[in-house]
């Protein structure tokens, strides 16, 4: 428990500072009133759904939680079911056999809700384009709010495009 | 698309093992190719898989931490990981050494003057993970979750075939950098970590265990770094040529078989991911554990699921 707790002490506090929202990720204006938005952003479900990526873009997702970005400092969590969630995040070219799923995903969660493409593959299908395997961008299967280019998006990218989502449009 | 951009295509079929695909890939293709790299150039590629395998049993170790219900763990493991990303940024071009290792060599040369940080941060982490690795094997209650959970018997992973760190800790000893090492590993005298008892325990142990030798590997490739260049030109393969390509990624070995084809194309490649032989291990493994422990099992294989489903 010494050890534990010397630990902790020594390691201090490691959290940045997160970064601001930028309406240039956005796909879609923003839908909804201010009030609602002042209370999304302090309290967010994200529901992640990889939908075919190679997994790059998981570990920058993962990499959110590490005492740097703190993410769940901001009040935003990862849920386990898309019914509990206000945002979708995608990963990866939407694979054909993961597009019924992503679809359904969608259709599951309540509204109002977001969504959020992450990575190139995301936002255009990357590297891995359109094929008989791919569908290629998340778009191409459901309505995306932002989308965060990168490959994979740094944890700062991703933060900002999330925030960005359930920010107020600047005009 | 040509051989040289399926370079970037390989680094992306499991992103977690980047380097060890764009290794083998490379390998494959400099192989149809009939060229070597440069010294330096292998030398710095073993640099960057070796820190691919530190970042990833560093991440792995705190997510165990985690699902053991120790929540410290995985503050303190992420954080160190986070740290080695952002040296690989700085250095590499890319916290995930993706594209770092190209077809002929490696993209980024290391300045003379990385060396000293890196030596320093090889020492940190050695300090830090010593620590802890006591915290967690004085903690009863992670030992009481991790010891004989998920346990595969050594003749059961003999049969399935089970590979990679899983394997070496169900008793398999097996690791391509000791008995088919390529350059350099045939200089740098890869200690083998192995374990008998096959639990979750075991799996954590050899993961601790790999993270020391790799950081033993990553200071000697830095002191002994022979100079010279770091890409040779590759002459167009003729069409059929075959190569092939082997790496002991952190996860396990992965081997890319490629015949090449017309104009720089690609006639076929296959490309073979550790996963594939252990996940049906997984399911085994499971068998008469508490529900609660399948996240703890899952997480100590960690199994790539975009690398097996190609
Ligand atoms: S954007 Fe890059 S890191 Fe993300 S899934 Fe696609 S290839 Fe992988």
């Amino acid at each position: 428990m010494y050890q534990t707790i010397k630990q902790i002490l020594c390691t201090g506090i490691k959290t940045e500072t997160p970064p601001s929202a930028d309406d240039a990720l956005r796909r879609q204006t923003q839908r909804l009133h201010e009030d609602i938005l002042a209370c999304f952003g302090r309290a967010l479900a994200i529901r992640h759904v990889d939908a075919g990526s190679c997994n790059g873009c998981e570990l920058e997702i993962h990499a959110l939680s590490n005492p740097y970005y703190n993410i769940e400092g901001l009040g935003i969590h990862f849920v386990a079911s898309p019914r509990h969630a206000d945002l979708l995040l995608v990963t990866g070219p939407v694979s054909r056999h993961m597009q019924t799923a992503l679809q359904r995903t969608y259709d599951a969660m309540p509204d109002p809700k977001w969504v959020v493409a992450v990575g190139d593959c995301g936002c255009n299908g990357g590297i891995f384009g359109v094929s008989y395997a791919s569908c290629g961008a998340v778009s191409a299967v459901i309505p995306v709010d932002v989308a965060v280019p990168g490959c994979p998006p740094t944890p700062l990218a991703l933060l900002q495009g999330i925030l960005t989502a359930v920010s107020k449009e600047r005009k | 698309m040509t051989q040289r951009e399926a370079a970037k295509l390989a680094g992306r079929i499991s992103g977690d093992s980047t380097v060890a695909y764009a290794w083998a890939y490379a390998m494959a293709l400099e192989g149809a190719c009939q060229v070597t790299p440069p010294t330096r150039a292998l030398w710095l590629r073993a640099l960057l898989l070796e820190r691919e395998r530190i970042m990833n049993h560093l991440g792995d170790l705190g997510a165990l931490g985690n699902d053991a219900g120790f929540a410290f763990g995985l503050a303190q493991f992420s954080r160190l990981k986070e740290e080695v990303l952002r040296t690989n940024r700085a250095l590499f071009g890319h916290r995930y050494l993706m594209d770092a290792v190209i077809p002929g060599g490696v993209a980024h040369d290391l300045d003379a003057a990385a060396k000293g940080p890196l030596l320093n941060e090889i020492q940190r982490l050695q300090d830090a993970v010593t620590v802890l690795k006591n915290i967690y094997d004085d903690h009863a209650g992670v030992q009481d979750r991790f010891l004989t959970t998920g346990r595969v018997a050594p003749e059961l992973a003999a049969r399935l075939g089970l590979t990679g760190f899983a394997g070496r800790a169900s008793g398999q000893a097996w690791d391509m950098r000791v008995q088919f090492p390529c350059a350099p590993y045939d200089q740098l005298e890869v200690r083998m970590v192995t374990h008998r008892n096959g639990d979750v325990a075991a799996r954590v142990t050899v993961r601790f265990e790999e993270i020391f030798e790799s950081l033993r590997l990553c200071r000697t490739l830095l002191e002994q770094l022979p100079e010279g260049a770091t890409i040779a030109d590759l002459p167009a393969a003729p069409e059929g040529a075959f190569g092939v390509g082997w790496v002991e990624g952190w996860r396990g070995e992965i081997l890319v078989a490629l015949s090449t084809g017309k104009d720089h194309g690609i006639r076929r490649v296959h490309a073979h991911d550790p996963s594939w032989q252990n996940w049906p291990v997984l399911e085994y493994a499971v068998i008469g554990n508490i529900v609660p422990d399948f996240p703890l099992i899952n997480k100590s294989f960690n199994l790539s699921y975009s690398g097996h489903d190609l």
